[in-house]
């Protein structure tokens, strides 16, 4: 997970201040909220295509290619089968597939992408220590920022011993296999070296923090520094207005699958 | 001289301790000065650190006495982070000191948190990364760095804080010896440039970077001493559980005084003295390896062309054939990174080869799931506490004969014979979780062992271990082998397979650059040195006089001491 977090080239995003990237998320969002219709959201695809390409984000979908196809099709499939209103186009026992159904799957398959895609994007251009400075100028607390941009630092090294004590314990014969009260049995061996390897780190990092000055109720200053220039406001701006047309578009009753 | 630390009558009892961790410590430094801390493992070196920065009682509960001065001012009552400008602590454990995508944010977090304007944090970064020679690593994400790279990075972050006291908590524990004699020479140069540092340590290597040597027992100072003085009495350093240099012993069987460190300028005070190695001496040696050679069983693993590439396309292994015979004792020996466990963890099947075959007893062990092979294949970790889950030793150790479906008593008969191995007899129903380390070590081989299998293949048993510890671990190693079982560890201490592997593999950059006995493997430091490699002190001494020892028994022998 952190190594989402690893941009060795620096892209255009990337030297935003986070801050305006973190609202022009929120903006994005908001804006791929306002429809179901597929095509309204395709179209709003070509501007996350844009934004891709001003980013690494690219890279980092191909990297979680199949999870990312997975996802959007669990979601079209679902939202076809439980879309039970509009014209049937074939019924098999209790399932029905209507065209209007299959129409909302497809926009909320899509929208679904999409705000995984503005997520990527910004992801790939934002380092963990740059959206802790931009939650720290949003105003939120020195620790809820921190303890949010360390747990990502520790994804890495937790998901290593999980793997490390599962191996050990395969290698006693362990299976996690057979029905549900042995699997669940065969997840104790499991569960106790990594709910106490995780404790005894937890325990060495929060020495570690202290020692160095952590908690001390000095004014913290910062190493890293962002100056809101004129891309931030650039980028802040566009989201705006296209959250704005979105929103607009959608009160007049367009962008959205009539049943 | 201006006093940095002095500790009064100190004694600590953990809050759900037996004893007193310390017990009534008294000690004093001077600023300038550097000071290694030893002893067994539960001397209380820790507890003693902990103190100083009040990490304890700040952090561990407990009944707290004494007094601690520092710069002659008392810390009672203070918090951790306000020492931080005073006290820098480095851990054994270089994961967790580093938060941050970046080298040069990990260097700048503590400034941060302390108020330090951006423009002198953009110095102490530059300084910081000076001091430890990582000028070039300024952009580079942490988790990229070797453990070696890491550990000088944590080392970094702290001297950002510009402490007048360094604490260096076993931290070198966990690194290979490249990575280790990295460490050492950045506390060797911080040495020189007179700052004030603590370092505990168990090795003679690591002690030696101080001008003077405590060493505790049972909360307590034992001995106190200036490092020449300490380093050369072998039966004090034994008893305290801490590895003498093997020129101190040899110098002590031999009855030469003053004792000389350095294996090279050791050799030369031999010929100086004009003993020389009698032939008879080395044939009964060369007789025992020939006949060591000439009994080994057949095949039992067969590697052939191996190669192994991770998902994130690095080739760990490259073209590796190996054989392994009923019987052996092998050691993997190579830096971190160059392969070892890549290699072990294709010998019981988890992991699948990229390309080549691994055979068992003749037979493809690709079909076969790693569960079954833990049968034939045992695999101890390095971390017993990634395996140890149960609340009692009985249930521990019965966890893989119960898994591969044997009757309970069975089960029994299997636990006593594997508990009695590792001398844990008579303590079935103890919790593993209250035992040392050492002890949980070796419950994790017991834990192996009950399944009974043909070979055993551990991987760092010996990490964190004292002296003492390490000597019983691999006596037990060495017993089992001595037994019929094939053994095979990997390792980063030369001196341990010396002493007791028959056989050694040299890995370097997914290569398998060395094979061989022991001796012949030691025997050739110039290959070694390709794998950042140095032969244990006792060899290179005797190749200097011409022999390949393992052992200072076997060189007191040949030049005719005590033995």
């Amino acid at each position: 997970m952190s190594g989402l977090f690893q941009n060795e080239e620096k892209s255009w995003f990337s030297r935003l201040h986070p801050t305006g990237k973190i609202f022009a998320l929120v903006l994005a969002f908001a804006a791929a909220l306002a429809f179901n219709d597929p095509r309204y959201v395709l179209a709003l695809w070509l501007v996350a295509i844009l934004a891709g390409l001003k980013s690494n984000a690219f890279k980092m979908l191909f990297r979680i290619k199949w999870l990312f196809l997975a996802i959007c099709v669990a979601s079209f499939v679902l939202w076809t089968l439980f879309t039970r209103a509009g014209t049937p186009l074939f019924v098999f026992g209790g399932l029905k597939v209507t065209s209007q159904g299959m129409m909302y799957a497809a926009g909320m398959s899509f929208r679904l992408g999409l705000m995984l895609f503005f997520g990527l994007v910004f992801i790939a251009s934002t380092p963990i220590e740059d959206l802790l400075y931009g939650l720290l100028r949003m105003g939120v607390p020195f620790p809820i920022s921190f303890a949010l941009s360390l747990s990502f630092r520790l994804v890495p090294i937790f998901s290593e011993s999980i793997t490390t004590i599962r191996q050990a314990q395969q290698s006693r014969g362990l299976k996690a296999s057979g029905n549900f009260i042995r699997r669940y049995q065969s997840y104790l061996p499991l569960f106790v070296p990594v709910l106490l390897s995780a404790l005894r780190k937890v325990d060495q990092l929060s020495i570690a923090l202290e020692s160095r000055g952590f908690g001390s109720g000095v004014k913290r200053t910062s190493w890293i520094e962002f100056k809101f220039g004129t891309g931030d406001w650039l980028v802040l701006l566009s989201s705006l207005l296209l959250c704005a047309g979105c929103m607009a578009l959608r009160v007049m009753g367009l962008g959205v699958v009539r049943f | 001289m201006e006093s940095a630390v002095k500790v009064k009558n100190l004694r600590f009892k953990y809050l759900r301790g037996l004893k007193n961790a310390l017990d009534g410590i008294d000690f004093e430094m001077a600023k300038g000065e550097a000071v290694a801390i030893s002893g067994k493992s539960g001397a209380g070196k820790s507890s003693l650190f902990l103190c100083l920065n009040r990490v304890i009682p700040n952090f561990y509960a407990g009944d707290f006495s004494g007094e601690i001065e520092i710069f002659s001012e008392p810390v009672k009552d203070r918090r951790t982070f306000e020492l931080a400008r005073k006290i820098g602590l480095v851990l054994q454990d270089f994961e967790s000191q580093l938060f941050s995508t970046r080298a040069e944010l990990d260097i700048a977090f503590g400034p941060e948190n302390l108020g330090v304007p951006r423009q002198e944090i953009g110095k102490r970064i530059e300084n910081a990364l000076a001091a430890v020679g990582m000028e070039n690593f300024r952009n580079r994400s942490p988790e990229s760095l070797s453990g070696g790279e890491k550990q000088r990075l944590a080392i970094a972050s702290v001297l950002a804080l510009e402490p007048s006291i360094i604490l260096f908590d076993e931290a070198c524990t966990d690194l290979d010896p490249a990575g280790r004699e990295q460490v050492r020479s950045v506390i060797r140069s911080l040495k020189e440039q007179g700052r004030t540092i603590v370092i505990i340590d168990h090795e003679p290597e690591g002690l030696a970077s101080a001008d003077r040597v405590v060493i505790l027992e049972n909360g307590k100072v034992a001995a106190s001493g200036e490092r020449g003085q300490m380093l050369s009495d072998p039966g004090l350093l034994q008893r305290n559980g801490i590895r003498p240099p093997e020129m101190a012993e040899l110098f002590k069987a031999l009855d030469i005084s003053p004792v000389e460190l350095d294996p090279v300028k050791a050799a030369g005070v031999i010929k100086q003295k004009g003993l020389a190695l009698k032939s008879g001496a080395l044939s009964e040696i060369r007789a025992k390896d020939e006949d060591q050679e000439r009994n080994r069983g057949g095949v039992l693993l067969k590697v052939s062309g191996l190669e192994h590439v991770y998902p994130n396309k690095n080739q760990a292994l490259s073209g590796i054939d190996l054989e392994v015979r009923s019987g052996d004792f092998l050691a993997v020996i190579g830096q971190n990174g160059s392969g070892k466990t890549t290699l072990v963890k294709h010998l019981n099947g988890l992991l699948p080869a990229t390309k080549g075959a691994v055979e068992f007893q003749g037979k493809e062990i690709s079909t076969k799931m790693v569960s079954e092979l833990g049968r034939e294949i045992g695999f101890v970790f390095q971390n017993p506490d990634h395996q140890i889950f149960s609340s009692r030793v009985f249930d521990e150790t019965a966890f893989a004969p119960r898994n591969y479906g044997f009757s309970e008593a069975d089960v029994k008969a299997r636990v006593a014979k594997a508990l009695e191995l590792v001398e844990l007899s008579g303590r079935e129903d103890e919790n593993p979780f209250l035992m040392t380390k050492g002890e949980r070590q070796r419950l994790a081989i017991a834990g192996v062992l009950s399944a009974e299998p043909k070979v055993i293949i551990l991987d760092e048993p010996t990490t964190g271990l004292d002296y003492g510890e390490q000597i019983k671990m691999m006596s037990l190693l060495s017993e089992l082998n001595n037994s019929g079982r094939t053994v095979i560890i990997i390792t980063h201490t030369l001196w341990l397979v010396a002493r007791h592997a028959r056989r050694a593999a040299v890995m370097s950059r997914g290569k398998k650059i060395l094979e061989g006995s022991s001796r012949e493997v030691f025997s050739k430091p110039e290959i070694l040195k390709q794998a950042s490699l140095v032969p244990p002190e006792i060899t290179r001494f005797g190749l200097e006089l011409g022999f390949g020892f393992l052992k200072v028994e076997e060189a007191v022998e040949s030049l005719g001491g005590r033995g």
